[in-house]
């Protein structure tokens, strides 16, 4: 499904942030990204999205090699990847129906497809309520939910997540990660990107933990490892 | 473009104007005043070349004709002056017409056609001739001066020359001062647009995670200039107008010689160049400044 294979990034200042990392994710995994700051996880999520190139190695996303991506077709190629980031990232001039909306338009579902599955998407995430609600007027934990909702809502097959509780209170982060959990459960491939130790602890899933660029460890149902903290 | 689309595209473009009323504003009110400027010089430098022109063709050529001109030559020269080159009118003033004219002008204060009548009197048969252009006047009077049957030929050639001059002269200042508000108009009107856009890039930059196309995110922003451009040129006009029509009743009694363009025609040709420079400076706006935030 996702394959990162001999992948090293070097930055334009010359940072060394990834060096032959090697993983390979199948479809329907749940995989937790950890390491400490500066370890080189954003630097994946960005090359599986195909905002950076790596400086040598291959990616492959869906069996499709995304390094020789043309950039006509990354956008085609990025409604196969739901994301969400830590700072949350909603239209900030749109309510929560809207929000969601939006991701169906851009695909060009039809307006009547549109208004069958937003609901849908919002009692998911259990904000039924808070539908003509604006981001700013939504608790942090209920605007990861419309990210969440958001992101799901095309149906992708893989859903990246970067912190996605980094901002939130310890309960509504487990909110978040139950919600994610329920989605892999679903089929979804879940990649996320994590310091919440507690969490990954608890969930027992596959732990890949990342030090200065490299992959130190790579296990199935594995733990956060304190000394790489 | 995907047609399915167009609905969409439209719809967001009016939405973003309503989303971000201050901003729209803002970019509307300066669009208008950069308009207001060009609009302004436009209807001004139309003003000053209608006067001039008037003054123009107020110069006639005036062929004096020798009383003993036969029909049949006067008949020849009337079909030759009317097949001349820069020749606007031929007018022929008959004895009895330069008699009518010259009591209507003098009146009784000149008895020096006393005792004549209209058919019986001193003054010559003349044409008067009215010309494209002053710059026709050299040809015309050579042709003319000096052929059999012409007592004299009369043209003011000085004042046509101080004419012709500032008419030049008023044209090439009013084209670069119309080419530099222009230029500036476009430059107020981009960087307007610019700054909104700008002002959204997050929201850019959301729709390219999501998997929108670049023409996906350009097409409401192109819209949402076009019309930005289009209620300033709108409200530019009115303005113009509104001011326009006041300045003429004003000025009018004091400046009494001078003929005013009427305010619908001013506005006409105004109306063009506003408008196009309007939509056109929105649209290339927004599409120019969209760029670097689609580059994710
Ligand atoms: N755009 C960039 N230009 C240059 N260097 C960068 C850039 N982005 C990241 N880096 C560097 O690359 C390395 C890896 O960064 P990355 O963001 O992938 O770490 P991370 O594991 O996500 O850290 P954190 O847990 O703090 O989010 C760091 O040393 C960082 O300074
Ligand atoms: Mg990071």
């Amino acid at each position: 499904m996702i394959r990162l294979v001999n992948v090293s990034k070097v930055y334009d200042n010359g940072v060394t942030a990834l060096s032959n990392v090697n993983i390979n994710i199948k479809a329907g995994d749940f995989v937790f990204l950890v390491g400490p700051s500066g370890a080189g996880k954003t630097t994946i999520i960005k090359l599986l999205l195909k905002e950076i190139e790596p400086t040598s190695g291959d990616i492959f996303v869906n069996d499709k090699n995304v390094t020789v991506l043309k950039r006509k077709e990354i956008p085609y190629f990025r409604r196969n990847i739901g994301v969400v980031f830590q700072d949350f990232r909603l239209l900030p001039d749109r309510n929560v129906y809207d929000n969601i909306a939006f991701a169906m338009q851009v695909v060009g579902t039809p307006s009547k497809e549109i208004r069958r599955r937003v609901p849908l998407m919002l009692s998911l995430v259990n904000l039924s309520s808070k539908a003509y609600a604006y981001p700013n007027e939504l608790s942090g934990g209920e605007q990861q939910r419309v990210v969440l909702a958001r992101a799901i809502a095309n149906n992708p097959p893989v859903l990246i997540a970067d912190e996605p509780t980094g901002n939130l209170d310890p309960d509504t982060g487990w909110d978040i990660v139950n919600l994610l959990s329920e989605i892999n459960r679903r089929g979804t491939t879940v990649i996320m990107a994590t310091h919440a130790k507690e969490i990954v602890d608890a969930m027992r899933k596959r732990v890949i933990i990342l030090k200065k660029g490299t992959v130190i460890s790579d296990q199935e149902k594995g733990v956060y490892l304190d000394d790489v903290k | 473009m995907m047609l399915s689309n167009i609905g969409y595209y439209i719809k967001e473009g009016f939405n973003g104007i309503l989303r971000h009323k201050a901003m729209s504003m803002a970019a509307i009110i300066s669009i208008i005043i950069a308009l207001f400027m060009l609009g302004s010089i436009i209807v001004f430098g139309l003003n000053v070349s209608n006067v001039i022109g008037d003054m123009e063709s107020s110069l006639e050529v005036i062929v004096f004709l020798k009383d003993d001109m036969s029909d049949q030559a006067i008949e020849r020269l009337d079909g030759e002056l009317r097949n001349m080159e820069g020749i606007a009118d031929v007018r022929y003033i008959s004895k009895a017409d330069a008699f009518g004219k010259w009591k209507e002008q003098f009146g009784d204060q000149s008895d020096y056609l006393e005792g004549y009548t209209a058919e019986d009197n001193p003054l010559p048969r003349s044409y008067e001739v009215r010309l494209k252009e002053p710059s026709y006047a050299d040809d015309v009077v050579n042709a003319l001066n000096g052929r059999e049957g012409i007592e004299k030929v009369q043209y003011n050639s000085e004042v046509a020359d101080t004419l012709n001059r500032l008419v030049t002269a008023v044209r090439w200042m009013g084209l670069i001062i119309v080419g530099i508000l222009l230029v500036i108009a476009v430059v107020i009107i981009m960087n307007t647009v610019r700054l909104a856009v700008f002002a959204r890039r997050n929201e850019i930059n959301i729709m390219k995670y999501i998997g929108a196309t670049n023409w996906f995110i350009r097409w409401p922003f192109i819209i949402e200039g076009a019309v930005i451009g289009l209620t300033g040129s709108i409200l530019s006009l009115a303005l113009l107008k509104m001011l326009y029509d006041f300045a003429v009743s004003k000025l009018s009694s004091i400046l009494n010689m001078v003929n005013f363009i009427p305010v619908n025609d001013a506005m006409n040709i105004a109306m063009l160049i506003i408008m196009v420079t309007g939509i056109v400076a929105g649209i290339i706006g927004s599409a120019v400044s969209i760029r670097r935030y689609l580059k994710v």
